[in-house]
């Protein structure tokens, strides 16, 4: 193919780096293996809320009980599997996209392990009993300083290698790495030390409001945006369609998202004027959101054929569908009227695991898929890639997402009345069930993605692309 | 080497916009404190203002600063993640004033370091749970949730009890975790007291009874009722080692559908036995007729002493005089003042709303009612027993329950 420069790209030729396979690798094998261990338990407590006997599986053991593997769960995912799978990709991208070497290359070795002994100390501390109560940093304070210091490092080598680089202007995807991981260290730090043993009630919840929305909206966010950004036009061959547009969504998203946060609390007695002020700051995210899936769409014209073959533009694109469904949901939620009814139910679960599963998850598969050639020479097999794709999308959908989402809604209205409380949770079972057995399917679909990358012989597809 | 297809993600231009540094302290520095600001410290300045009606010390620790029983049991909650299956704020929407109590103040959780809020309900709201059960009920509950709600999908804490030959006792954690349970809400007990314990109230108008009610009320029953008062409804529930005063065994007392619908309204406060009010009246006659049904074996050998001669039945009227009259009060009917749960056990009961098989009245005479304030006869003579049970017996309001001989 042709190449098609951009008619206004920049004189000065960005130097080819040298490419940190060893390290990319090594964190999308970390990023794999916490994503099992993190499906495993989510599908173990999706079960146990089936049915009063279903309680009881495993039940005598206190490790494995209901509310550890709750806290375990959002541990593995989004610092085992997402941060991982960032930090794979940050090291891959951001030397591309600076022509730098990347920068103190020994301290991202010596962190790349390191990273997963914190993990692992909090995991394992969580199961033992030393969860803290700050949601979604349950790990206990010495191993989130642990995981602090990790993420840091990895924060120098990456913003460093940018900073370094001495380019002035950079594409979209580097301000978003650059965003996520500064805003990110600060708010985790803030988390862990603020919320944890400093702010009381109202005032915790209020910056607890600020940690839980900003690990979603300003570290997972940016880091599927820098994704997709990065991989749209690499596996298209063309340049993103308006750069502006993605400059107006870089720029609302740091401005607007972490201002929305106090929408987790709403009706709490976190002060009033503080939610009222969530309302509209929450509702301006649709147009960061559609600027986003504008860019996709216009990028995309004449070119959605290739869905058909390409899986990693299949993954993006379903997880931009799932994006324009989540984040359209999204500031809905912050209406009061809504509010009311879904808060506190199995449809905000539904939401964010549709974003954190259907959207930043599925970008991640794009970018192993298409990476895992490039690293290691060996192609994979379209069939097992393509039931991975499939067994997802439906075990997603179908037992997952629609059903937990009638779940909440029936909750929510059952609520409503006077009826005791316990005719919600027996009407929500079914559903439960199914969601149970998503977690199976996609558990399956794991076994085709770890077959695919470590065990199949002669695989062919990916190859002809790097070697492009 | 760099593919040519990372070509592709070059910026088309120069901007100040776009210079690492700015995108850094901007983005990245600038606007965190930006939202730390106004989502962080505004609304902190904001609820310090908002102080405790009265006196608020740390609830937490004791005078040398250590963590208490509540403060143990808070730790506890945070370990297992409690907090992740129950809030802990009402909102003022949504009829969760109605369902759990006043709506959640700012300076409750002015002691709470961490918050527990909480963003997911599974099970209750735990704000407003002070007052509102016993403590057996908690620790048979925490022990396995299925024994006093049959349908729960709570998980078991089995490892705060230890188990000592066939009983399980509760450890240190558990009283711990229940003394939490106990505390929250407590600024607001008397209020959610009063909402969820009643004042006495007169039931009448029972429909007549059905065929369809009776299977109605028995699928109730093993729904709600079987955990503590036994599938066959004989007091012998999953619950019977924690429970004091024990379930009752409704085989062995005729309860008339009035006073079953009465007790499942307004719950038996110092008892595990809650309110069963959330229910609707239709479901609440049926299960009252369940009940009722339960009982109707213990009605002619309850009913049989009522016919005891003269002398015996002034005996009896002389005995209860003297030793149950205090309480029991005279006729049967509890004096008000007795009437709601006292010495942290539940109400004595009306001797004119109910009929005890002779055997149960014999076992309650012996042994009393641990757990409330029912203490034991032991010295009493097997004469001077029956001479109790027949006039118990003639108290019984046989008219208004319309019982047949």
């Amino acid at each position: 193919m042709p190449e098609t420069e951009p008619k206004d790209a920049p004189a000065k030729p960005v130097r080819a780096p040298t490419d940190q396979l060893g390290l990319v690798k090594f964190h999308i094998v970390a990023a794999i293996v916490w994503l099992g261990i993190g499906m495993l338990g989510g599908t173990l407590m999706g079960y146990r809320l089936t049915s009063p006997e279903a309680a009881e599986f495993l039940g005598d053991s206190a490790a494995l009980s209901f509310g550890r593997i709750r806290m375990f769960h959002t541990h593995s995912v989004i610092f085992g599997w997402l941060t991982n799978g960032f930090f794979a990709f940050a090291y891959y991208a951001i030397p591309r996209l600076v022509g730098r070497d990347l920068f103190l290359p020994k301290l991202a070795k010596i962190f790349a392990p390191l990273t997963q002994v914190a993990l692992v100390l909090g995991g394992g501390a969580i199961l033992m009993g030393h969860a803290q109560a700050v949601e979604h940093t349950e790990a206990p304070w010495w191993a989130d300083a642990a995981f602090a210091v990790c993420f840091v490092a990895t924060l120098v080598s990456c913003v460093g290698t940018i900073l370094l680089s001495g380019v002035r202007n950079l594409y979209v995807s580097a301000w978003y790495l650059i965003l996520g991981f500064i805003f990110t260290a600060l708010n985790f730090v803030m988390a862990n030390s603020i919320v944890a043993f400093v702010a009381p009630g109202a005032a915790g919840a209020a910056l607890s409001g600020l940690w839980i929305h900003n690990a979603v909206g300003l570290w997972v966010t940016p880091m599927g945006a820098a994704i997709i950004y990065y991989l749209l036009p690499v596996v298209l061959k063309k340049p993103i369609a308006s750069h502006k547009l993605s400059l107006l969504g870089f720029w609302t998203l740091a401005f607007f998202y972490p201002l929305g946060g106090s929408h987790h609390y709403f009706y709490s007695p976190v002060p009033w004027w503080l939610q009222m002020l969530a309302v509209p700051l929450t509702f301006t995210l649709i147009f960061v959101v559609y600027s986003v899936v504008y860019n996709f769409f216009a990028t995309m014209r004449g070119k959605w054929s290739q869905l058909a073959s390409d899986i990693p533009l299949r993954f993006l694109a379903f997880g931009l569908f799932n994006y324009i469904v989540t984040c359209t949901q999204g500031p809905f939620h912050a209406l009061l009227s809504v509010q009311q009814v879904v808060h506190f139910t199995d449809w905000v679960v539904a939401h964010a695991h549709l974003a954190l599963f259907g959207v930043f998850s599925w970008w991640l598969y794009a970018f192993i898929y298409w990476i895992w050639p490039r690293i290691t020479g060996r192609g994979y097999n379209r069939k097992l890639a393509e039931a991975h794709f499939w067994v997802t999308l439906i075990a997603f959908w179908v037992l997952y997402y629609i059903p937990d989402t009638i779940a909440g809604l029936m909750q929510g209205f059952f609520w409503l009345t006077t009826l005791p409380l316990q005719d919600s949770l027996e009407a929500a079972m079914p559903f439960w069930m199914t969601r149970a057995i998503s977690g199976v399917f996609l558990m399956l679909s794991m076994v085709f993605l770890v077959w695919n990358l470590f065990f199949v012989k002669n695989g062919k597809v990916g190859l002809e692309v790097s070697n492009g | 080497m760099a593919e040519a297809a990372d070509n592709h993600t070059k910026p088309p231009a120069e901007g100040k916009a776009e210079r690492p540094m700015f995108v850094l302290l901007v983005a990245g520095v600038g606007f965190f404190l930006l939202s730390f600001v106004a989502m962080g410290v505004l609304p902190w300045l904001s609820v310090i203002g908002q102080e405790p009606p009265e006196e608020f010390v740390n609830p937490y620790v004791d005078e040398n600063g250590e963590l208490n029983a509540i403060g143990r049991g808070r730790e506890i909650y945070i370990a297992e993640g409690c907090w992740h299956c129950h809030s802990q704020f009402v909102r003022p929407v949504a009829n969760e004033e109605f369902r759990y109590g006043p709506r959640s103040q700012a300076w409750e959780a002015m002691h709470d370091v961490p918050q527990l809020y909480g963003t997911r309900r599974i099970g209750p709201d735990l704000s407003r749970e002070a007052g509102r059960r016993s403590d057996d009920w908690h620790l048979a509950h925490l022990w396995n949730p299925r024994t006093t709600v049959p349908g729960s999908i709570m998980p078991k804490y089995s490892w705060l009890f230890e188990q000592q030959g066939d009983t399980w006792i509760p450890t240190e954690k558990a009283t711990d975790l229940v003394a939490y349970l106990q505390y929250l809400g407590i600024h607001f007990k008397e209020e959610v007291r009063k909402q969820v314990w009643p004042d006495r109230v007169t039931v009448s108008g029972a429909p007549e009874a059905t065929e369809l009610q009776a299977t109605r009320g028995a699928e109730l029953f093993q729904h709600y009722c079987s955990g503590c008062h036994g599938t066959a409804g004989d007091g012998k529930g999953l619950a019977i080692d924690f429970l004091k005063p024990g379930a009752s065994d409704l085989t062995k007392r005729y309860l008339p559908r009035e006073e079953v619908f009465r007790i499942l309204f307004m719950g038996s406060e110092g008892s595990a036995m809650p309110s069963f009010a959330e229910l609707t009246e239709k479901d609440l006659w049926a299960l009252s007729q369940y009940v009722n049904a339960l009982g109707e074996p213990a009605l002619k050998p309850a009913l049989a002493p009522a016919k005891a001669s003269e002398a015996v039945l002034a005996q009896g009227r002389e005995l209860y005089r003297t030793q149950c009259q205090a309480c029991h009060g005279e006729n049967g009917v509890v004096p008000a003042a007795m009437s709601k749960s006292f010495a942290g056990g539940p109400a004595p009961k009306h001797f004119r709303d109910r009929l005890y098989h002779p055997d149960e009245v014999r076992r309650v005479l012996k042994e009393g009612r641990p757990g409330s304030a029912m203490v034991a006869f032991p010295n009493l003579k097997p004469a001077e027993v029956d001479a109790l049970i027949a006039y118990m017996a003639s108290l019984f309001d046989r008219e208004q329950y319309k019982v047949k001989e």
